[in-house]
């Protein structure tokens, strides 16, 4: 399934060329630093007012035909594990290719040493540790990631997945040690202790209510460790802080928070067109008070086209969380603290996330699909313009084509300290700020409520003083010219 | 408020001012650029994950095409007009962030 975004007019091979860029004149200056071109398709600049045009195709090679009844499991890929626990189904028309992880199952987990089932994350080694035996133990890599290069099509885990939205949260698990029925409410946690033997019984099979995702990322960073580094962050901001914040700061109420987010593999081909500019001299013109610097460059038309693979773009998978607009919220410090070391997420176990709390997933894919396009479209710019830094002045591309050859979407649990303040500003308006702390780099951002009064009487107090220099600086001028 | 939207506007209109008069107009902005500075250090609403540069990304198969077509003399400004090859779409919060969130359906 190719999925194409297109900016702009972009030639094919062998287009006959608008308006052909003029050979270079004799001893124009050569290109330095690129490779010799094998002159790919030609460069045409875009009609004059060309209106940029996303695109989606439709799929260009559909899918071979379903198999009559249930998925089937078909052969696994070359590159997977042949004892892999992940079967792939074979999905119906236009469906994407769905991952399930048959090793997980629900129910008591064990510990390997002695059999117990209470069972918690120690941060301190990221380990899951038995409460009875002290033995540690680690679960396996996720497992769904497979060769970027190769990915064609639409490749789903299971807890990326659709959510059901009339799937109920309530879920009733057998106690495989005294056959008791135990209700689990997963908007609470997907554990519950088993009323008549006390084993804790886990959900790690993912439901359709979007409550279990692929993997989840193990907390690292100590509690005593996240508040240091929020003291320290809002510690640096005191002074136009607002006194009732001020007054009522405290980290010891901070939360250890797992948030959902998709986590996407993108394999992609991107070709640019468009004219970029090579600084040749700098100089000063006129004298005294009319000095002025200008610029000469030379001018090229500029080509970039290349295959790319994206690791582990990762997007909130939670309505609210989306919701950036820093008018209305601070959740985009949430989103500054990303990115996370995604190889080190381990398969779901619900005995990670024993003691925190944990943020249900409630968006679908596409709900988020055009977002990602547009960031897979900002990762091509970028790549393009590492690829054509010769340009210092600039490149204005007047053709963009992204194409989306495969994608493998999962969902990832990851862990975030989070310091909450909710401000109550004049006429009963409130704000929350946020100062969030990255649970495994330590990577920290936040927002701090100000002092409005304090900082605009300070503010005024500079502008007083610039003002009174500045006119005093004009005047010399003045005088010097 | 994005304070890097402001310091491009700043350099933009200082790339085009007499290279003298720079400093008494920094000084004549002293109060603004001030209010600014300390609103995005508390606030820090123009933060993001930077996706475009922060994500991991591999490039494989580059052909680059250089043609070098025109030179131009006597130019005012630093950077190119028009020059787009740091534009981002995909950013929640700042430029077509409210966009954005449109198309999340």
């Amino acid at each position: 399934m190719d999925k194409q975004s297109t900016h702009g007019a972009l030639p094919s091979q062998g287009e006959p060329v608008g308006a052909a860029p003029p050979p270079p004149p004799s001893g124009a200056p050569v290109n330095s630093g690129f490779a010799a071109p094998p002159q790919p398709s030609p460069m045409a600049p875009p009609p004059p007012g060309a209106i940029p045009v996303v695109q989606n195709n439709p799929p260009s090679s559909p899918p071979p035909p379903p198999p009559s009844g249930a998925p089937v499991k078909t052969a696994a890929m070359p590159d997977e594990a042949s004892n892999s626990p992940f079967s792939r189904f074979k999905p119906p028309e236009g469906q994407p290719h769905i991952f399930q992880d048959l090793g997980q199952k629900d129910g008591i987990t064990k510990c390997p040493s002695c059999g117990g089932s209470d069972i918690a994350l120690n941060i301190q080694t990221g380990l899951l540790r038995c409460n009875y035996c002290r033995h540690e133990f680690s679960e396996v890599s996720d497992g769904i990631d497979s060769d970027i290069s190769r990915l064609t099509g639409l490749r789903m885990g299971m807890g990326a997945s659709d959510i059901a939205y009339d799937a109920s949260d309530v879920v009733t698990l057998k106690c495989t040690a005294c056959g008791a029925e135990v209700v689990v409410d997963t908007n609470n946690a997907p554990q519950q202790r088993c009323h008549w033997c006390r084993n804790m019984l886990s959900l790690n099979q993912q439901i359709p209510n979007g409550a279990i995702p692929d993997a989840v990322m193990p907390f690292r960073v100590t509690k005593e460790q996240a508040q240091k580094l929020i003291e320290e962050f809002v510690g640096k901001r005191r002074f136009f802080a607002h006194p009732t914040f001020k007054k009522e700061f405290c980290t010891q109420n901070i939360m250890g928070v797992y948030l959902p987010y998709m986590v996407i593999d993108v394999n992609a081909r991107a070709e640019f067109r468009g004219e970029g500019e090579h600084e040749t001299r700098r100089y000063t013109v006129g004298s005294g008070n009319n000095r002025e610097t200008r610029h000469d460059a030379d001018a090229y038309w500029v080509g970039r086209d290349f295959d790319f693979y994206v690791d582990d773009l990762t997007i909130e998978a939670s309505g609210d969380r989306l919701d950036q607009q820093t008018t209305v919220n601070s959740n985009n410090v949430i989103n500054a603290i990303l990115p996370f070391p995604l190889k080190d997420t381990v398969r779901f176990n619900a005995n990670y996330i024993r003691g925190f709390t944990s943020e249900k997933r409630n968006v679908n894919r596409t709900a988020i699909e055009n977002l990602v396009s547009a960031q897979v479209r900002d990762i091509a710019r970028w790549q393009a313009w590492q690829n054509a830094t010769f340009y210092g002045r600039g490149i204005r591309w007047d053709a963009e084509n992204v194409t989306i050859k495969g994608e493998l979407w999962k969902t990832v649990y990851l862990p975030v300290w989070l310091y909450s303040y909710m401000e109550i500003k004049s006429g009963g308006k409130k704000f929350l700020h946020y100062v969030a702390v990255n649970a495994c780099t330590g990577k920290i951002m936040g927002s701090v409520p100000i002092h409005m009064p304090k900082l605009l009487a300070v503010s005024g107090v500079v502008q007083l003083i610039g003002t009174v220099l500045g006119v005093g600086a004009f005047l010399l001028l003045a005088l010097g010219g | 408020m994005d304070i890097s939207n402001l310091i491009n506007t700043l350099a933009y209109v200082a790339s085009d001012v007499d290279e003298s008069a720079l400093l008494p107009l920094v000084l004549l902005l002293s109060g603004f650029i001030f209010y600014g500075y300390m609103y995005t250090r508390y606030r820090n609403a123009d933060k993001r994950h930077k996706h475009e540069m922060e994500t991991t990304t591999i490039v494989a198969n580059l052909v680059s095409t250089d043609t070098y077509f025109k030179s131009r003399k006597g130019l005012k400004n630093a950077t190119m007009a028009g020059s787009n090859h740091k534009r981002v779409e995909g950013a929640l919060n700042v430029g077509s962030g409210n966009k954005l969130l449109d198309m999340v359906k």
